[in-house]
């Protein structure tokens, strides 16, 4: 069926022309109440990681580039991946972490990398583009350095983020992911994937009993920079 | 998919089968349970519930009210982006869409997450008659295509079975030395369906939401499943009703409240994947071919129609199913068709039109709680009634009930017939009274006196009693 046949008849069973514009609303979003709070950057990082903590998130906080720098290289000593990957060197890291990287011979999204090529990673080292205090979320958006399959198909993301990321709610986010990307047409040009993960992926679907990694990586850890 | 021998029992002989099966009753009440205590904890720390609640009944019938406008936004930003939309008037439009472009493509492998409309269109019978194997990826969809049965709950599809059946299931499916611990069989479906990720031609998804302002199409999931199915195979097909807008991605923050606290009474859902249009010329993954497929299936009829246009404004949560006192008796099956619970006794009939799911309406104790449950205020229990109601005008009622109607409306249309009928009954009721109640099953009093008694009338009628109480007496004197 055609669009204009299906449109028209939608418009015209609700008793309108498809040229008419939509109806003056009075009610669009979140509520008030909702939108109008206030939270400094210190309470921010205090509410994401109490709610990422509660969704079975692993959060540790630094001071220092070089003090997370350390704590990375040594969570990698611990869970020993036999591969690791990680962004490509020009994403848009929050935390410089290159010769961590390089010393531990992560495999890094490029030109020519498929989500075939990830299949064998077992931790993955990201940035982030956004957090929510919330609902303890992390917001991966993709990019030509910034591969889907890295954060998707791991048993382990390891996400970095500096505080300043971390918005209150989830419509902030909206808005500056709009406002950030208009093209110079007009339309809005999102990036093609806009992720929002909160917390390891989990099923209840055997007998209502919770499990872990069903799918998506069974751990993530958030390394905040201050 | 729904087992065709279902379609010609009845709701009424199909929950008698549901009853007698001890592990589904116990199985449902557990999980309605468990869902519904969680959402009553969640929205109650969350707080301002009812006016988060009306939040959502605004915007979705704003939306619905202007559909044409958006979904015509929607469509033209989609094209923008480089997607290929499709509107389809029918599930056989939606299933020749599909075809051809699997055709196309020359698909031999596809994965698929979880979606309703697309068990609405029988998508995968018609694909595998085609020679094309579909797997279902997310892990409760996965055990019951093993089991080749249709899903149960909306939310959790394999509700109806239990681990033992889950790793004689996975054994069949080549897992070997399984154990029947949850994290054994998960690790098992995880490497399992890892393969058919990787090996797909095409992943087919549902759509919770499609934002009209962006073109964009979200889907929510706590397992990572539909990631992979959007995300590994080059080509992406998604199957969405037309009702699934949004006007704009503030909308879509309530909706991400509401939803998954309705659900499954959790806070925030674990992945929220918003795709805009197929991959970028810069990105290296990510499907390079994106399909929208937009169903009508009866759904336009409802447009228009003061007391069923707003069914249009649900957003599939289920939670109608956890708290309503039929489900939770007689389980997802027994309502033989693909929505179950109290939105499908409402849908079904609606979107296939005809005599099919016509019982599915009296399925229903019309208590309101699903009205009560429902995110998005949608009025169930209403509709129920006016879905009753139009196929009596339609002359379906039972004969009998027809002609018992009828002398009740004889009977009180007028203070003396109706004194008359009482004074009459009382009289020929003594020998069916034991202890004040009726016991006997007769006529037809045989539908309620069969589980319950029958309360006789009373000695004095109130109207007897009236003058008495009137001057300041007692009623027990």
């Amino acid at each position: 069926m055609n669009k204009t046949t299906f449109l028209t008849n939608i418009a015209s069973r609700l008793g309108r022309t498809t040229t008419q514009s939509p109806n003056p609303r009075q009610i669009v979003g979140a509520p008030e109440f909702w939108i109008h709070r206030q939270k400094s950057e210190a309470e921010r990082v205090a509410l994401f990681r109490e709610q990422f903590e509660a969704l079975g998130g692993e959060f540790e906080q630094f001071s220092t580039e070089s003090a997370l720098s350390t704590r990375l290289a040594e969570l990698l000593d611990d869970l020993a991946p036999q591969q690791i990957g990680a962004w490509g060197p020009h994403a848009a890291w929050p935390v410089n972490v290159e010769d961590v990287l390089t010393s531990y011979h992560a495999l890094r999204w490029a030109p020519g990398m498929t989500p075939h090529a990830f299949a064998n990673v077992q931790a993955s080292v990201t940035g982030c583009a956004y957090a929510i205090a919330d609902t303890g979320s992390i917001v991966m958006t993709s990019g030509p350095e910034q591969g889907r399959s890295v954060h998707i198909m791991p048993l382990i993301h390891i996400v970095l983020m500096r505080a300043h990321q971390i918005r209150l709610r989830l419509g902030e986010v909206f808005d500056e992911v709009k406002s950030g990307l208009r093209s110079s047409d007009g339309h809005h040009e999102l990036p093609a994937s806009v992720h929002f993960v909160s917390g390891p992926s989990r099923s209840s679907d055997i007998e209502n009993d919770q499990s872990i990694g069903v799918h998506g990586p069974a751990r993530v850890i958030v390394l905040l920079l201050e | 998919m729904t087992n065709a021998s279902e379609h010609s029992t009845t709701v009424l002989k199909r929950a008698e089968m549901a009853m007698q099966d001890e592990f589904l009753r116990k199985a449902v009440r557990f999980t309605t349970d468990r869902l519904r205590n969680k959402k009553q904890t969640v929205t109650a720390s969350f707080g301002h519930w009812e006016a988060w609640r009306e939040r959502g009944e605004a915007i979705r019938a704003h939306t619905i009210a202007n559909l044409d406008f958006y979904l015509g936004q929607f469509a033209d930003n989609l094209e923008k982006q480089g997607a290929h939309v499709h509107f389809a008037h029918d599930a056989a439009e939606a299933v020749t869409a599909v075809r051809e472009v699997v055709r196309e493509k020359g698909a031999k492998q596809i994965v698929k997450s979880k979606s309703m409309v697309s068990e609405e269109i029988h998508i995968n019978q018609h694909l595998e008659a085609d020679g094309v194997r579909v797997i279902e990826t997310d892990l409760g969809e996965y055990i019951i295509q093993l089991a080749h049965e249709a899903p149960s709950h909306i939310i959790i599809p394999a509700i109806h079975k239990n681990r033992e059946q889950i790793r004689a299931l996975f054994e069949a499916d080549g897992a070997k030395n399984l154990s029947t611990e949850t994290r054994d069989l998960t690790a098992f479906a995880r490497h399992r369906l890892r393969e058919a990720f990787l090996a797909a031609d095409i992943g087919i998804t549902g759509c919770n939401f499609g934002i009209a302002e962006t073109g964009s199409m979200v889907l929510f999931t706590n397992e990572g499943n539909a990631d992979m199915v959007m995300n590994i195979p080059k080509t992406h097909i998604v199957v969405m009703g037309m009702e699934r807008i949004l006007p704009t991605l503030s909308d879509l923050e309530v909706m991400a409240h509401l939803l998954p606290k309705s659900a499954t009474g959790q806070n925030v859902i674990t992945y929220m994947s918003m795709i805009t249009g197929p991959r970028r010329s810069l990105d290296h993954d990510g499907p390079t071919d994106l399909h929208v497929i937009i169903l009508d299936n009866g759904r336009s009829r409802q447009l228009g129609d003061a007391q069923f246009q707003a069914v249009l404004h649900c957003i599939r949560c289920g939670a109608c199913l956890n708290v309503c006192p039929v489900y939770r008796q007689i389980g997802g099956h027994a309502y033989g068709a693909v929505y179950p619970g109290p939105i499908g006794a409402v849908l079904s009939p609606l979107l296939n039109g005809g005599e099919q799911y016509s019982d599915l309406p009296y399925a229903s104790s019309l208590c309101g709680a699903c009205y009560e449950a429902c995110p998005v205020r949608i009025p169930l229990h209403d509709m129920l009634v006016h879905e009753r109601q139009r196929q009596v005008q339609k002359g379906h009622g039972k004969p009998l009930e027809q002609l018992a109607m009828k002398g009740y409306r004889q009977m009180f249309a007028k203070p003396g017939r109706y004194r008359l009928a009482v004074r009459m009954a009382r009289s020929f009721q003594g020998p069916l009274v034991h202890n004040g109640k009726i016991r006997a099953r007769i006529g037809p009093l045989g539908g309620w006196t069969a589980s319950r008694d029958f309360p006789a009338l009373a000695k004095r009628s109130f109207r007897d009693l009236w003058p008495h109480l009137e001057n300041g007496g007692d009623a027990d004197e």
